[in-house]
């Protein structure tokens, strides 16, 4: 069953119960409580095509999602969110639940994931072979990769890139993409059917509205992917196009700044790094037209 | 056992029952999977979880995201204790010309006797023990080599150097690990008085490498001490827990470590510690006793204070259910922290500092 | 300081970038570091203990000589012994 056969009604009584909604997202699944209807309406729009676990399952991070019982609630109301029982995030503006939410969400997957090799990065898959674009300030990582998720690649995640160390495979988790301030309207005019949630003005970054991911990607999210390309990006306003093969030593050492959790991998982190840089073509790109930058990635996508 | 009991059972402890017997995780379903895993990581013991059931060749059982939640509790395991041995590493090489002996207490000291439950054992610090003579030689020869002090507040260190007794931890900019220099096994204002000699004349020597440990007795009550006279008890069944594996590790070296425990015991006034130590390894643990009830019976307190701490040790210590915290056992956790305090350091320094506590968290919450 | 004996710490990992440079693994302390060729055949000659004089010699016979060849070497020992890869 997926979150789209629920209304939104059953949704907020599922989710407002003591047990919550279990949902699964690729490589992990979250239980979720709230009684935050405006939430919650948000939530099922994004992450509608996510199965939902059944309530006896293993699940692997616990979420509350509610008003914290104080005075704000009679001006300027506020929502909190609990992960595994902690409130590591300052209450936010109870309109923003849904950015509150993500960023909660992350938090969880970066300080439990550690049985995988987690790189902050976008993935995306072509032909059999994945692309990964490492986060930079300043990459346009996330507009990149949702230009490209809507011109034939299968999207496997804007944040996230697991890799499992077992044998080097990518898990895909095709959550929602976080798009900022000008980003928002680039992807509206390049994809007109994508579909945006409500925007979320004054955060930290700015104004936030979330990209929903491809129904086909969500999916075929428990299909693995195999590295072979990792460009590093970078949009600069007028440019030419230009893609740099990279020396292995200085695309070896630029991945390893790149992980969340590079040090906590010990040799697993250094075995697994050695793998990907022996097994894929690494690139510096640097590009100011979305339809060049896509035309030239497919290439060197062909041509491997 | 069904879901709904299980969450309705406060008192049951499901990671209890699992660590005393652990091939009842052969009949676990995921309900049971959850709540232990639950339990577990409140009371930091996850790592230890997950060793228990690779010792007892369970992985085949575990559910795929249980067991992918062990593999990462034993990788965090792994990169503190590689932290750990690296500090040791540095530090020998700091303190090569520092001709007095260095003892490492507690989990560097488990590491480098590569006890087997030291691989799920989560560390944050280094500890170590030099005598009282040579603290200012060994923290200027630290500083000299860039690790700096951690306390800078002037409270702080007046806290640590005058009413402690101790210098404040230092820790090394580029690693960050916290290095906890003592002259003695508890802080010296404490009303127990382990002579430091005693200590030093039975440490043992590590391979080939120039550190000390403890002798096997003194590391049991050193343990046993940190946790029953200098910690207010609250979900510390992880120091139990160490307790228990130390016991059944140096028993299965030498069946009579019982019976010298207790003469150690003796020597170095802390047969209450011990007491405390037996009795509740036993009872939570299922430890096995080799040495006879009577002789655990003359080192017990009298009546009020067995009876108080029968009461209150349960409640503070042992992890409580996830969906039920319970008054009784927040009551019991104040009350132990007041005693902890207090054993730690009499009344007349003990007010002043409780109430500078107070003032700081107060100033804290309204930042 | 060149009586000292030196020995590189075992099993460190490397991984050969072909371009000049290696990246190596430190497994005692967990970091990444990267070298170029001679930094490599100095930690290589080091897997049997040496002192520096014997370095020397040895790097004197791999590559020509240069200025401050030994000041080099003995600043490059200093570094390797700083981050844990010989003791």
């Amino acid at each position: 069953m997926k979150i789209a056969h629920l209304t939104l009604k059953e949704l907020i009584d599922t989710a407002s119960s003591s047990s919550g909604i279990n949902v699964d997202v690729g490589p992990f699944a979250f239980n979720l409580r709230s009684k935050e209807k405006t939430f919650l309406s948000t939530f099922r729009d994004l992450y509608i095509d996510f199965p939902v676990v059944p309530s006896d399952e293993v699940v692997d991070f616990y979420i509350e999602l509610n008003s914290p019982n104080n005075l704000r609630k009679y001006f300027g109301p506020q929502v909190n969110v609990t992960l595994d029982g902690e409130q590591p995030f300052q209450p936010f503006a109870i309109t923003h639940g849904m950015p509150l939410f993500e960023w909660g969400l992350n938090w969880c997957i970066a300080r439990q994931g550690q049985h995988l090799f987690m790189l902050h990065s976008a993935v995306l898959e072509r032909n059999g072979k994945a692309l990964i674009l490492p986060a930079v300030p300043g990459s346009g990582k996330s507009t990149l990769c949702s230009a490209i998720a809507q011109r034939g690649w299968r999207f496997l995640s804007d944040e996230f890139c697991m890799i499992r160390p077992s044998d080097g495979q990518i898990l895909p988790i095709p959550r929602p993409t976080p798009l900022k301030n000008e980003s928002i309207e680039v992807i509206k005019d390049f994809s007109p059917d994508a579909f945006i949630g409500p925007l979320f003005p004054k955060t930290r970054k700015g104004t936030i509205g979330h990209l929903r991911a491809p129904s086909d990607s969500v999916a075929s999210m428990k299909k693995t992917a195999t590295p072979a390309l990792i460009v590093f990006p970078r949009y600069e306003s007028g440019s030419t196009i230009n893609l740099k093969p990279l020396n292995k030593s200085y695309a070896f050492l630029k991945l390893t700044t790149n992980s969340f959790n590079y040090h906590f991998q010990g040799q697993t982190g250094f075995d697994l790094v050695c793998k990907m840089i022996s097994e894929c073509d690494t690139y510096d790109l640097v590009y100011s037209n979305l339809n060049e930058a896509i035309a030239c990635i497919n290439q060197i996508n062909d041509d491997l | 056992m069904t879901f709904k009991n299980l969450y309705d059972e406060p008192s049951k402890s499901l990671l209890l029952d699992f660590l005393n017997k652990p091939s009842s995780a052969a009949d676990f379903n995921n309900q049971h999977w959850t709540l232990l895993i639950r339990t577990a990581k409140a009371c930091k013991l996850l790592a230890h979880v997950a060793w228990v059931i690779d010792q007892h060749n369970l992985n085949s059982i575990l559910p795929e995201k249980v067991k992918n939640q062990f593999i990462a509790a034993l990788k965090i395991a792994e990169f503190r204790q590689r932290q750990t041995l690296w500090e040791i590493n540095r530090l020998r090489r700091a303190l090569k010309s520092f001709d007095a002996t260095v003892i490492v207490l507690k989990g560097g000291a488990y590491l480098l006797l590569k006890l087997p439950f030291a691989k799920g054992r989560l560390l944050s610090d280094v500890d170590i023990m030099v005598k009282k003579a040579n603290i200012n030689n060994i923290e200027q020869m630290l500083l000299e080599q860039l690790w700096e002090s951690q306390k800078v507040d002037e409270y702080d260190q007046h806290y640590y150097r005058q009413w402690m007794h101790e210098i404040p931890p230092l820790s090394h900019p580029l690693r960050a690990v916290e290095v906890d220099i003592h002259h003695t096994i508890i802080p010296p204002t404490s009303k127990f008085k382990p002579d430091p000699n005693l200590l030093f004349t039975d440490a043992i020597k590590v391979d080939d490498i120039n550190f000390k440990v403890l002798s096997p007795c003194d590391m049991v009550l050193h343990s046993a001490v940190h946790l029953f006279s200098d910690s207010d008890l609250g979900n510390k069944l992880r120091d139990l827990v160490d307790l228990d594996q130390l016991f059944r590790h140096f028993v299965s070296q030498n069946t009579n470590f019982q019976n010298h425990l207790f003469k150690r015991a003796r020597e170095l006034g802390l047969q209450r510690p011990l007491y405390y130590t037996f009795k509740f390894t036993h009872q939570f643990l299922g430890t096995p006793l080799t040495i006879s009830k009577q002789e655990i019976s003359s080192i017990s307190p009298p009546f009020p204070v067995s009876w108080l701490m029968n009461t209150l040790v349960p409640l503070a210590l042992l992890p409580e259910n996830p969906n039920h915290h319970r008054q009784s056992v927040r009551f019991a956790r104040w009350l132990l922290y007041i005693r902890s305090h207090y054993l730690r350091m009499p009344l007349r320094l003990l007010l002043p500092h409780l109430a500078r506590k107070s003032l700081m968290r107060i100033k804290a919450d309204e930042d | 300081m060149s009586e000292r004996i030196w020995q590189s710490i075992p099993n460190i990992s490397f991984y050969d970038c072909s371009d000049n440079e290696i990246i190596i693994y430190n497994p005692l302390s967990g970091e990444t570091h990267q070298l170029n060729l001679l930094a490599l055949d100095v930690l290589t000659f080091l897997n049997q203990p040496a002192t520096v004089d014997a370095l020397n010699h040895y790097i004197s016979s791999l590559y020509e000589s240069w200025q401050d060849m030994d000041v080099e070497l003995q600043l490059l020992v200093e570094q390797f012994d700083e981050i844990g890869l010989i003791s």
